[in-house]
């Protein structure tokens, strides 16, 4: 029997016409002698009446001021899935007349640890999904949600909901556990492109084949296409991942093996992702040495907040770093007056961290600690932020091992007038940090220079001097 | 297409199988023989790419490349060390080197879902008393470069943050 298991985005169930269309995908595997299994994800795109954010607003609008319980979001959030599994069933019988059968996580078998609204897949038991194939049934599983089993914390058969892109994770592991052919993603686009379409217009590429590496670098780096999440299992357990329109006759994009099986060292140049709404910050410090503690604290406080940063640098007096733009006021909050001292071997340093430098809170804030004088030295550690930012990136199999990757990016963005103001390199990737305002124009003139909008980007060449 | 009595392929055993990697970190890598290089340079791009286009003339491959507000750094591999260092001294720009360096990556599959390991790093390095020559982060690793003397305590001071055997 040939296996695969199909999984359909919320666009693809969130009109009667896209659920039809998504169905004769499924009979259209089934007749060619495929035993499919179907994930789904709610039906629509943010705003329609059963995507996760309504459902999520229907209890929160009661009192925005009082939190709603994380096992309580979970369980109202796993609704959309569930109608979107009912419809699908009903779609693919009527279409094509085959049996089905609508399966929560929990009764596909699909067991979390208790982590509500980002749990981790920990087993799977397929063996409702085994028995409906068994039958002739075709199973449509609802994405997304998993169930917690005895021994978890959390207690015993409380539904969970796997986090962002959770769907895809489901597709991925159930693929995994069933040693499935293959894994078919259904998207709103043809497949993996070289760049969002949106903003290189007609000049962004299908992909026809990309490596697991590759497409997770892209994923990470701002893609909207396969969550990483989903390739990561793929690759684990070499399921091919293929990336398809439903209602388009292109073959769409293969995400198959490891960048370590191909058999030279081999590079390409894959795309260019971006993402908007970063902010950037630049911590000044008067004593280089005072850094390391400084940096420490920052951290310290950042992880304790949950916020997570990107594009880390620092220099002798300089410590720079990147958020996403979601968390700049609580950013703002945790840093702007926060005092750090520093132990020295016969007094001791204070540095305050400031944001808005001749404030009246700041300057009641030094007027107080400069009483601790002479015993303790009070300095100021300035902060700059830069609001509006973006990060552009450059996808690239095999980034390190390519001499000149920098300098034709900076060529491209020079000759385009386009602030750099940090890079950051990876084994897959080179990342710059720039203004917001010139996100599009980076995008594009990247595009260009690596001819990606050609197809000659994308061709495989071996590395100079790299043995077989 | 499978008819009902059809023959089935075995069940893959579920209880075996773990299908998603625990979150957080997952190792530590050790790579020395590596070269720290800081190139005194004017923030503007046009002088930067300048240096950036002879290294690449030169097939000089770079990883680890910050921009500082006067300087440029990065790391070569040690071969790699004579041929930058003629092109660099073309170009005129003072350049201070640091040899016999490692870089020490710490690995997670989704780093950016982990906000509490940067800290975490940092703690090691800071009670290590090691000078750190740069940090790069993707979101698979945070990457360190420091004195190869010092990779091995900075590895296994890491180890032990994270629990890791």
């Amino acid at each position: 029997m040939r296996l695969i298991v199909q999984k359909f985005g919320g666009t693809s169930v969130a009109t009667k016409e896209r659920l039809l269309i998504a169905a004769q995908r499924v009979v259209k595997a089934k007749r060619e002698g495929y035993s499919p299994v179907v994930v789904v994800s709610a039906p629509g795109r943010k705003g329609d009446p059963y995507a996760t954010d309504t459902l999520i607003s229907l209890a929160k609008e009661i009192d925005p001021q009082v939190p709603v319980e994380a096992r309580e979001l979970d369980l109202l959030m796993t609704c959309g899935e569930i109608i979107g599994i009912v419809l699908m069933a009903q779609a693919i019988k009527v279409v094509g007349g085959y049996q089905t059968i609508a399966l929560t996580g929990g009764q596909a078998g699909i067991y979390t640890d208790g982590n509500f609204g980002n749990a981790r897949i920990v087993r799977i038991d397929p063996a409702a999904i085994w028995d409906a194939l068994r039958n002739d049934v075709i199973p449509v599983v609802a994405g997304f949600q998993g169930v917690t089993e005895r021994g978890d914390l959390a207690g015993h058969g409380h539904i969970t909901t796997l986090g962002r892109g959770g769907s895809d994770t489901t597709a991925g592991a159930l693929a995994a556990a069933l040693g499935a052919e293959a894994c078919e993603i259904y998207t709103d686009v043809e497949g993996v492109m070289t760049a969002d379409p949106r903003l290189v217009s007609n000049k962004a590429r299908v992909l026809p084949s990309v490596t697991y590496e590759e497409v997770s670098e892209m994923a990470h780096l701002g893609a909207k296409v396969v969550h990483p999440r989903c390739v990561e299992i793929a690759m684990e357990h070499r399921i091919p991942v293929w990336v398809r329109k439903p209602d388009s006759d292109h073959a769409g994009t293969v995400i198959k093996e490891r960048a370590s099986d191909l058999p030279q060292k081999m590079f390409r140049f894959t795309g260019v992702t971006h993402l908007p709404y970063v902010a950037h910050f630049k911590v000044h410090v008067a004593h280089q040495d005072d850094l390391p503690e400084i940096e420490t604290e920052i951290y310290r406080v950042l992880g304790e907040a949950g916020i997570a940063t990107y594009f880390v640098s620092k220099s002798r007096q300089l410590f720079e770093f990147a958020i996403v733009r979601e968390h700049l006021d609580r950013v703002r909050h945790l840093l702007d007056g926060l005092t750090i001292p520093i132990a020295l071997n016969h007094h001791s340093r204070l540095y305050l961290l400031t944001l808005t430098p001749g404030s009246v809170a700041h300057r009641e804030r030094r007027r107080m600690l400069m009483q601790l004088r002479p015993k303790v030295e009070v300095l100021d550690a300035p902060v700059e932020v830069t609001t509006n930012c973006a990060i552009v990136s450059l996808v690239v199999l095999n980034t390190r091992e390519v001499p000149g990757i920098m300098a034709r990016i900076l060529e491209a963005l020079v000759d385009a007038n386009i602030t750099v103001l940090q890079v950051a390199d990876a084994q897959h990737s080179v990342s710059c940090l720039l203004l917001e305002e010139d996100m599009v124009k980076a995008v594009n003139v990247l595009h260009d220079k690596f001819e990606l909008h050609t197809g000659v980007g994308q061709q495989l060449r071996v590395l100079a001097g790299a043995a077989d | 297409m499978a008819k009902k009595g059809t023959l089935l392929p075995t069940p893959v055993e579920p209880q075996q199988e773990e299908f998603e990697r625990q979150r957080g970190v997952t190792g530590i890598t050790v790579e020395d023989g590596l070269v720290h290089v800081e190139v005194q340079v004017a923030p503007d791009l046009r002088e930067r790419l300048q240096v950036f286009r002879a290294l690449a003339e030169a097939g000089v491959s770079l990883f680890l490349i910050k921009f500082h507000p006067d300087s440029i750094h990065f790391t070569v591999r040690k071969d790699a060390l004579k041929q930058a260092r003629a092109v660099l001294r073309r170009l005129n720009h003072p350049v201070k080197v640091t040899r016999d360096c490692a870089m020490v990556a710490v690995l997670s599959s989704a780093m950016r879902d982990l906000p509490g390991v940067m800290a975490k790093i940092a703690e090691a390095i800071y009670e290590q008393e090691v000078e750190l020559l740069e940090t790069g982060d993707s979101h698979d690793a945070v990457m360190l470069l420091v004195r190869r003397a010092d990779a091995q305590k900075v590895s296994e001071a890491l180890r032990k943050k994270f629990g890791l055997s």
